[in-house]
This record gives C-alpha cells, structure tokens and sequence, in this order.
C-alpha cells in the first residue's frame, strides 16, 4: 500500500514536471524576439526604397540612413571598377611592351633630311604641355582613390597615406580646372584638322604605318591622332563635368545622379588613361622624331613627308615648307 | 636687332639650331607648368572665399562644433 502510494506521487511528480517544461518553451521563445511581428529594416527597404528620418541640422539630405543603391555602388567602387581599371591599365601596357619587343621604334626611313618645317605653335605647345602635365596628376591621384588603399596603404603605412592622400585630393581637386581649360582650347585649337574623312579610312585599311613599313598620306593629323583628340575632347569633357557633379555635392543632382557621375567619371578616367599610355608610347619611344612635334615645334621634313605626305604639300603650296625631295639626309642622333 | 638676325630660319638643318629649339621647348613646357600652378592655387583660393566650410555651414545654435579642424566636420572635414 506504501509503495502504491509512493508510485502514485512519483507519477504526479512527473507529470507536474513535463508540465512545466512544455509550458516554458512558449514563453522563451516570446523572450528571444518580442517584436517578431513587427515592420523590420528590410521590409521598410522594400517598401520605401530608402529609410529616412528627421534631423535638427540645416542639411535635411542627411537625415537618409539607408538607400538600396549605394550598396550596388559600393560593390562597383570596391571591387568591379578595380577589375576594371587594373585590367585596362596594365593590359594597355602590356601590349605596348609586346608591340615594341616586336615592332620597336618606327624609324625615319629616309633619314633626316636636315630640313625642318613648324608642326606646332609655342601656343599650341603650352596648352599641350598644360592639359597633360594636368592630366599625369590627375591620373596619378585618381588612381590613388581607387587602388591607393589596397596597393599603397600596406606599403607605407597610415600616416604617411593619408597625409599624401589629402594632398593627392587637393591637386585632383585644383588641377582639374586647368585641365579642363586645356581641353576646352584642345578642341578649339584643332577641331578644323580632325574631322574624320575618306583619307582616314584609307590610312586605317594600311594599317596607318605602324603595322610594316607603309606610309598612307594623311593630312595634318593621321587618322590615329584624330582618334586621340576626340578621345581627350569627349573624355576630358565627360571627366570634367562629371567631376564637378562629384566636387559640388547637390548642386546638379542628388545622391543617385553623383552615384552614377562617379561610375561615370571612373570608368571613363580609366579608359582614358590608356589611351594615352598608347598616345605616350608613339610620342616617345614608338616612333623616330615624333616627340620633337610637341619638343620643339619642329619637325624634320622627311619625318613630315613619310607621316603627313598631304600636309606637306599644303604648306608647300602656301609657302611655309621647303619643296624639294628627300634633300642632304643626316645622321640620326 | 641682334636677337631679329640670330633668329633662326624655319628651314634650316636641325643641327645648327638644336640649342636655341631646346631653349624654345622648355619655354613652353615651363609656361604650361606655371600657369596649371597659378590657376590652381588662384581656384583654391577663389573657392575658399566662396564657399563656408562645413564647421560653420552646417552649424545651428542647437549643433554646435568644438574644436573645429580637429574632429570629422571640422574645415578640413
């Protein structure tokens, strides 16, 4: 009889036990997330497209905590324009390298006739020079923003990148008016000369004397260089107004246009700069007596006849060239 | 009247005239250079007296900023 009822108050022990138990769980869950029910950061995403609130300071636009599109333009800045730039950039040079271990310089095939004739004004020059000693910096400190924090900062530390950091920004900042001085005179200064006409597309189907040793005639500017100033004429145009979109925050547009002026600005800036890697390499060492065009304003008449045939005979019909052959060739220097 | 007659012939041969060409390249490189300083730093300047900077722009009588240069909305913030 004892154990009897030693077993029954073991049984109503357990039960009460498991009792408790089950009627615990509910309320533990309740505990983990009381606001389950409740609109989350997600949702209001989802809704709103962006999660705003008040702000007692006079700029309402930062009173925006969350808008979806920044993070598709952070996943552009951090990692797609890297791809992107670094494959354009170092695949430019890349293929300047090929090309001159295979190719090297384009000689002067006649040789230096010891003639000179003006190929640019001291005007023309300066603005030049301006418009790329401008644009080296530019390009320089631009590529600081995009590669500056993986490729630089491990090498020379915080402090040091940050001080050229600021400095970079402040040239970038400046230097664009210049810039953009120059390439507004740029597109002033040589529009008459590079229209694209029936001689262009001859020069290009001959390969415009860079593949073999052809000479196509072309005018003033070749095919090849026109394409370089409507490269700097839209390019510089769309980097300049594009950075002022960026270094005038709300002026011409809102969070969404300046997003989109900086996808804009890099993806242009980048493309830009190897094109003028390109224009670089045939001013220097990718061709024979190129450089003293932009040098010294003058260049040897053999040099103008093998690259500007038609140009030639246009100044030797207004006067301004000696008329004559390949005259007195002299030895390169 | 010297500098008239030392003045080169557009035709002549290279050689004889390398010195004064290399005289006239560095004159309009060195140009370009001074006048993307000058403009630059005439922007700099310009802009600063136009635009505020943040420190005060965006300052109310119920936001105010100490220490302004040294914290992240400072004038150089």
């Amino acid at each position: 009889m004892a154990s009897l009822g030693r077993f029954i108050r073991l049984t109503v022990g357990a039960c009460a036990f498991l009792l408790v138990i089950a009627a615990s769980v509910p309320c533990k869950a309740q505990q983990v997330n009381p606001t389950a029910s409740s609109v989350n950061e997600q949702q209001l995403l989802q809704e709103l497209n962006r999660i705003q609130g008040r702000v007692s300071i006079p700029d309402q636009r930062s009173g925006v905590l969350e808008q979806p599109a920044g993070r598709d333009w952070r996943e552009f800045r951090n990692v797609t324009l890297r791809w992107i730039g670094g494959i354009t950039i170092i695949g430019m040079i890349a293929v300047l390298v090929i090309f001159y271990l295979t190719r090297g310089m384009v000689r002067l095939e006649s040789g230096r006739s010891g003639r000179t004739i003006v190929r640019f004004s001291a005007f023309e020059r300066f603005v030049h020079w301006m418009t790329a000693t401008c644009f080296i910096v530019l390009a320089i400190s631009g590529l600081n923003i995009t590669f500056g924090r993986p490729l630089l900062l491990p090498l020379v530390g915080f402090e040091a990148f940050s001080e050229w950091s600021q400095w970079a920004k402040y040239a970038h900042n400046y230097l664009s008016f210049p810039f953009t001085i120059g390439v507004a005179l740029i597109f002033l200064m040589w529009i008459a000369g590079n229209i694209p006409n029936k001689v262009d597309v001859d020069w290009l189907k001959r390969g415009g004397g860079i593949v073999g040793h052809d000479h196509p005639p072309a005018y003033r500017f070749n095919a090849g260089q026109k394409a370089i100033y409507w490269i700097v004429v839209i390019g510089g145009g769309a980097v300049a107004v594009t950075g002022y979109e960026l270094m005038f925050p709300f002026y011409l547009s809102g969070i969404e246009g300046m997003q989109l002026a900086q996808i804009v600005h890099s993806v242009v800036a980048v493309l830009f700069i190897a094109a003028m890697l390109g224009h670089i390499y045939i001013g220097t060492i990718g061709m024979e007596g190129a450089f003293d065009a932009m040098g010294t304003g003058d260049v040897d008449l053999n040099w103008a006849k093998e690259h500007h045939s038609l140009w030639v005979e246009e100044e030797q019909a207004k006067g301004h060239a000696p008329s004559g052959g390949t005259s007195r060739p002299v030895a390169a220097e | 009247m010297r500098r008239r007659e030392a003045r080169r012939d557009p035709w002549q041969p290279n050689n004889s005239v390398r010195t004064s060409q290399s005289g006239s390249a560095m004159k309009a490189f060195v140009a370009a250079l001074l006048f993307a300083a000058i403009a630059a730093v005439g922007i700099s300047i310009l802009l600063n007296i136009i635009q505020e900077p943040s420190s005060v722009a965006f300052t109310t009588g119920g936001a105010r900023v100490g220490d302004p240069g040294n914290n992240l909305v400072g004038p150089n913030g």
